[in-house]
């Protein structure tokens, strides 16, 4: 997929629509999916996915190749994300009924209701994470980006992404050792 | 709910649901795709650009280095110019010593000129000088001879008045009138010298030649009595020798004291006073004071 992304990187550089096309194809459904568990609502990672791919044509040439097309475009998505948080200054926490609402149609992951029930907790105490470790877990766990990868996208170093890490698994352990979930 | 350890967190985050992607999203997205295709096309159309900044160092090179060319062509020519200069100087400065032995000659020439010039002149003025003290010698030899002539006559005068009293009654009469005439002549003298004093500051004349504008005649400077003078009818063939009268108060400031003598005939005595009037045969109550003759009031 790498190489498939930077060839059709390559061709809509030298303007081959179909090859943006393809990319939109691509990539589209993943910077939502990052964007509507970020941010908790349809139409702003509507607007912030909009906003990401008109960054990448703006930025075609810019790309180097020197990360892999996918670390590229979480960088900028990433960085959108950024600025509208910072516009906007308030963080919406996501409840239960936010995943249930925002997941897709389909199969379960999940064989039990007990077991659903387990991981939507664990999801909605993810968001109760300090942004830099819930910004680390999109990435590495959601997004499914390596550790190189997440690193590369938040500009940090390989080691700080595991610190994070190891320090958001640390609370979501004692979020679910606990018999009640804590506020924040 | 059940305690989780790591590994089932982290499977459990991994399966994390997918997201319900909303319809014609992707259809936007592709609606706003700008590709580079149309930097491309503008950059084609300004093509002259990129060129230009291509060629640009190398313009900028040709033109430092023409630039520098032109200095150099420059250089050399005011070079060249300085060196004739330089070969012409070198050539007037062979020569410079024997100008400067010509201008030390020229220098030493012009002071020996300037010292002839002033010879020139220091002789020219001896020459008048010398003019003018044979000129005064004359003057003096012809006062002495009047001053004896003078004496000579009032020696005569004497005589014959002493004679001719006892004598020749007519000669007396003559001798009366020639007395009156004379006193006549100082009247109008002393009054001509008062007019002329009047149009010059008060200062009276220095002599008779003078205040001649003032005077009717020449004749009048000779008293009837003065039988050596002949009577010249034109001042232009008037001179102070051919008076018989002295001025006694020439270029004197016309004022008190008035008893100041201005005139005098030295035949009859008579003086003229600088307030116009005459004194007859006053003369011998004369006396000099201060440089001048006063006439002493008679007791």
């Amino acid at each position: 997929m790498t190489d498939e992304a930077e060839r059709l990187c390559n061709e809509a550089r030298a303007g081959d629509m179909a090859a943006a096309s393809e990319l939109v194809e691509l990539y589209s459904e993943r910077i939502f999916s990052y964007f509507r568990r970020l941010c908790g609502h349809d139409s702003d990672a509507q607007d912030l996915t909009q906003k990401t791919f008109v960054k990448v044509w703006s930025s075609l040439k810019s790309f180097q190749g020197r990360s892999t097309f996918s670390t590229w475009i979480h960088g900028i998505a990433h960085n959108v994300y950024v600025d509208w948080r910072r516009r906007r200054n308030v963080v919406e926490y996501q409840t239960d009924e936010w995943w249930e609402a925002c997941a897709a149609e389909g199969p379960s992951p999940f064989e039990d209701a007990a077991g659903r029930e387990a991981a939507h907790q664990l999801y909605a105490a993810v968001e109760q994470l300090d942004e830099d470790a819930r910004q680390v877990v999109h990435l590495h766990y959601y997004q499914g980006l390596s550790l190189k990868e997440t690193a590369e996208v938040l500009n940090i170093a390989t080691s700080t992404v595991k610190y994070r890490l190891r320090e958001a698994l640390n609370f979501l352990r004692t979020q679910t050792a606990e018999p009640k979930m804590r506020t924040r | 709910m059940k305690p989780m350890n790591d590994t089932e967190i982290e499977k459990v985050l991994r399966k994390a649901p997918r997201v319900k992607v909303p319809a014609h999203l992707r259809e936007k997205i592709e609606a706003d795709i700008v590709l580079p295709r149309a930097e491309v096309n503008r950059m084609e159309r300004n093509d002259w650009r990129p060129l230009f900044k291509r060629w640009l160092p190398a313009l900028s090179f040709g033109a430092l280095l023409l630039g520098c060319l032109v200095a150099i062509g420059v250089q050399s020519n005011v070079l060249l110019d300085l060196r004739r200069e330089n070969q012409k100087l070198r050539a007037a400065s062979q020569d410079l010593e024997q100008l400067r032995e010509e201008n030390t000659e020229y220098q030493r020439l012009q002071a020996e000129n300037r010292q002839l010039e002033q010879l020139r002149k220091d002789n020219a003025e001896l020459e008048q000088l010398r003019a003018e003290i044979a000129q005064l010698r004359v003057q003096a030899q012809e006062l002495a001879q009047l001053r004896a002539e003078n004496k000579r006559l009032v020696a005569q005068q004497k005589a014959f008045a002493a004679g001719a009293q006892e004598e020749d009654p007519f000669g007396m009469a003559k001798e009366k009138a020639n007395s009156v005439t004379c006193i006549s002549n100082l009247k109008q003298i002393g009054l001509g010298a008062r007019m002329w004093a009047n149009d010059n500051h008060d200062i009276l004349p220095r002599d008779f030649l003078t205040m001649s504008n003032e005077l009717n005649s020449p004749k009048i400077l000779v008293c009837p009595s003065d039988e050596r003078r002949n009577r010249v009818t034109e001042w232009s063939q008037f001179t102070p020798a051919k008076s018989s009268y002295e001025l006694l108060a020439p270029g004197l400031k016309e004022g008190p004291p008035w008893n100041t003598i201005m005139s005098r005939c030295p035949i009859h005595g008579h003086v003229g006073l600088i307030d116009g009037s005459v004194q007859g045969g006053a003369w011998k109550w004369a006396t000099q004071k201060d440089g001048r003759w006063l006439l002493e009031r008679r007791n």
